[in-house]
């Protein structure tokens, strides 16, 4: 009797593990892997901000930041792309010649969790966690972009910037339709820099162009407390710098909540 | 720090028993100097003093039916884990932090085979496929949350059957359901092992076991939104929810030979790692070893490609590993030997080779002397593939992976001194296997002395030295350690970055330690200075940054 049970149980665990089994795997031909989709687009005029963390060693960069620059395109003004170059990780380091960093692109990837081991290249937007952490790979950045357009505008903002006998002026204000306290920061970014950068193919360039580097921000890397209201918060920052070639470079303006959470970015041409 | 305790209890009813057991481990380390920019977790501070450790406390109970002759039902066993690691030692991942059950088990065992719930572990085969395992070093604990049935309907025949939703940090919480909520993801798999000798009176004969195995395994996870822009468009991944992957080996053995064939294909399992590629996975394993008294030879390859088989696809770093590829390097145990290891290449593939010959000469031989000597050679080399999915080995300078050719002599000089001595030829492809840096070519060579003063005195030094031109240069490196009583350890060791190379940080780290055993109880105490690298089992890698500070640790099991 009890070798009779033991069999039907032998029997019956064959059967699940049969069915189970030969229902467990899906082959996904090579013209169905890909399903056209549109994007709904932003509406509302909110910008966001894409991270690139990248190094002029890392081999791969390139091709995030092409990823990068396809999804720039795609939103237009709505996604705004900065690259940061932490000296925390060895990516960046090693030639001095070659130096992209800034403390404040540090700052940021330490808080995102960044340590000297992260694989490059790897990119956050909004400064939002996605559940497993702050720093996603760039196969996902696409997603996550479309996944931040959705979002409302919680806040808005402009920005202007001038340049003048080695002062830059920046002016900002915001508003919004309940009144919040955000953290108002200030980024300089320089474009189009000239320089080092390992390929995929292993092979090294000394005539890469680095686009959308940033280079420190104007006061805090955490910003000013501004508090947005109906009422627009107009703020003004200044900076003694020099800067040769004004064209080169851009100012970014973000607002971030209470959360450390992107709300809203704008960019502007120095004048 | 470390901490472990040790004890039974148990209670004699009649015919069956019932105990307990468990144990506690503590390792904490208090910094002695600012390591918020190698820290990826929240930092915890006892007045006003930084301080961060793992602990894990281990609880079983069992039931064991004494006269199993006559019962089929031999015993069970309940088992749990509770972890508190919300401020973990540097270097594990960020979702590594946090507290709680990490392990929940109920085992029946039959004596036809054993049923869990709740936390299973297990391997099919070499692991190809499946090998869920728990390593506290690394912070891995790769288990199951669901069942697994481990059957042996007749002899020479053994199946398994196990699935689950596979633990990945403190995903059990993360929807309120004690990681039995199965609707995001979850594995499945099967294993079949069959013996032949039990059928072939031939076999039986040849003193010769044929077996047979082969194995499945399927991963489900629901469909996620993953888009691509291409030529301006943009498109959504059209993901496979189910994937599957199988196996099949034989391994023939007798007379001291052991041979092993096996092979493992995934199917299209688009993930983040791979840059959601819809290529298949495959690996191929060959092993022959032949061992009598005193040699033992061995030579394995191995072949695989995009073989990352994981529980989620946006899983990336140390979690969420169904499988785990077989190293075919060595695991080096010396400190300078160890400071370049080679970690696996699952997404890109591999060629490994590895071959070993172990000698011991008799005592009383010329070779031998008075006490015996034992030689061994070993080299590992490991290439990269030509391209993409191809099985032509990449020959040129940029395809070599790792390399590691070493001698080993152990020798008794005296009735109180034995040593052993190594010499090594390492090279390291950076590059590929931690995404930047040079083609490392280095020289090792250790002597470690053993003096057996009395049987309670034992002093044991390490000399080891590193020469290569790239990375960070010449290392030395020296250990001293004293034994009393089989109880008390004391040890102290200093290592020193010479450089002559273009990373070199000219550094001195050094460490004190005492170690005290007493029964079950095991406790440690010791400042030190450890420089930065990878800490590797089984070819996977967690990186430790520099640390110095107070380090602790106690053990204790009942």
């Amino acid at each position: 009797m009890v070798r009779r049970t033991t069999h039907s149980v032998f029997r019956l665990l064959a059967i699940a593990a049969w069915v189970l089994l030969s229902a467990g795997c899906e082959q996904i031909g090579e013209g169905e892997r890909l399903i056209a989709v549109s994007l709904p687009g932003d509406t509302t005029g909110r910008g966001h901000v894409l991270v690139e963390f990248t190094g002029f060693r890392c081999v791969n960069c390139p091709k995030a930041s092409q990823e990068a620059e396809t999804l720039r395109q795609t939103y237009g003004e709505n996604l705004i792309v900065v690259a940061m170059h932490p000296a925390s990780n060895p990516f960046t380091q090693g030639a001095a010649k070659y130096d992209y960093t800034c403390e404040e692109a540090d700052v940021y990837y330490t808080y995102m969790g960044g340590l000297a081991t992260t694989p490059f290249p790897i990119g956050n937007i909004d400064f939002r966690h996605d559940g497993h952490g702050y720093l996603n790979d760039y196969s996902d950045w696409a997603t996550l972009a479309a996944e931040a357009m959705s979002e409302h505008e919680q806040a808005s903002l402009n920005i202007k910037a001038t340049y003048e006998a080695d002062k830059l002026t920046i002016r900002t204000s915001c508003r919004a339709k309940m009144e919040q306290e955000c953290r108002l920061i200030l980024w300089l970014v320089e474009d189009s820099v000239q320089g080092a950068q390992a390929l995929p193919d292993g092979s090294v360039t000394t005539e890469y162009t680095h686009r959308h580097m940033l280079r420190r921000a104007i006061g805090d890397p955490w910003g000013e407390t501004v508090t947005a209201s109906t009422t627009p918060a107009e703020q003004t920052a200044t900076a003694t710098l020099a800067i040769e070639d004004k064209r080169r470079y851009r100012i970014i303006a973000i607002l971030m909540n209470a959360d450390k959470q992107i709300i809203n970015a704008k960019q502007t041409t120095i004048q | 720090m470390l901490a472990t305790v040790t004890g039974q209890s148990s209670v004699v009813q009649a015919r069956d028993t019932v105990y307990v057991s468990g144990s506690i481990q503590h390792d904490g380390l208090f910094p002695t100097y600012d390591v918020s920019s190698v820290r990826s977790h929240p930092r915890a501070r006892w007045a006003k003093i930084d301080h961060m450790s793992n602990n894990y406390l281990d609880l079983s109970v069992h039931y064991l039916r004494q006269d199993s002759n006559t019962v089929r039902f031999r015993g069970l066993h309940a088992e749990t884990r509770f972890e508190l690691n919300q401020w973990p030692l540097l270097g594990y991942e960020a979702e590594f932090a946090g507290h709680g059950v990490g392990h929940l088990s109920l085992t029946a065992d039959f004596d036809w085979g054993h049923i869990s719930v709740g936390n299973v572990y297990g391997q099919f085969g070499s692991g190809l496929l499946l090998n869920l395992y728990e390593n506290r070093d690394l912070g891995i604990d790769n288990s199951l949350r669901g069942a697994k049935f481990s059957l042996t309907p007749t002899e020479g025949v053994h199946l398994s059957l196990i699935g689950g939703k596979q633990r990945r940090y403190w995903n059990c919480y993360d929807d309120r359901a004690w990681g039995w909520n199965y609707t995001h993801d979850a594995a499945l798999g099967a294993d079949l092992e069959v013996t032949l000798q039990q059928w072939s009176p031939r076999l039986q004969e040849a003193d010769i076991e044929l077996t047979f195995g082969g194995s499945y395994v399927s991963r489900y996870e629901h469909q996620d939104t993953i888009l691509t822009i291409q030529d301006g468009a943009t498109y959504m991944y059209n993901l496979p929810r189910w994937v599957g992957a199988g196996e099949v080996r034989a391994e023939l053995q007798g007379h001291g030979w052991d041979a092993l064939v096996e092979y493992a294909y995934k199917a299209n399992d688009p993930t983040t790692e791979n840059n959601y590629s819809y290529r298949s996975g495959q690996a191929l394993l060959l092993s022959l070893s032949y061992s009598r008294k005193g040699l033992s030879v061995l030579a394995q390859a191995k072949r695989s490609d995009n073989m990352s088989f994981r529980s989620s696809r946006k899983q990336t770093g140390l979690a969420g590993r169904l499988n785990l590829l077989p190293v075919f390097t060595p695991q080096n145990t010396y400190s300078l030997a160890a400071l370049y290891p080679y970690a696996t290449q699952y997404v890109g593939g591999e060629w490994a080779f590895q071959a070993e010959v172990c000698y011991t000469w008799p005592r009383k031989t010329k070779m031998g002397g008075r006490y015996g000597t034992t030689l061994k050679f070993s080299a590992a080399h490991v290439r990269g593939l030509q391209q993409e999915g191809s099985w032509a080995i990449n020959t040129n300078k940029e395809g070599e992976y790792y390399t590691d050719i070493h001698v080993d002599l152990n020798k008794k000089i005296t009735k109180v001194w034995s040593l052993n001595a190594m010499l090594m030829y390492q090279t390291y492809n950076m590059q590929v296997i931690e995404g930047e840096g040079p083609l490392v070519r280095s020289g090792i060579a250790v002597l470690d002395n053993t003096w057996r003063i009395t049987d309670l005195i034992v002093l044991r030094n390490e000399l080891q030295y590193l020469y290569t031109r790239q990375d960070q240069g010449q290392w030395v490196f020296a250990l001293l350690e004293l034994n009393l009583w089989h109880r008390l350890t004391l040890s102290g060791s200093w290592e020193y970055n010479i450089g002559y190379a273009p990373n070199e940080v000219k550094e001195h780290y050094y460490s004190a330690m005492a170690t005290y055993t007493h029964k079950a109880h095991r406790v440690s105490i010791g400042y030190g200075k450890n420089s930065s690298g990878f800490s590797c089992a089984g070819g996977v890698c967690r990186y430790m940054p520099e640390q110095e500070g107070v380090q602790m640790s106690y053990n204790y099991t009942w």
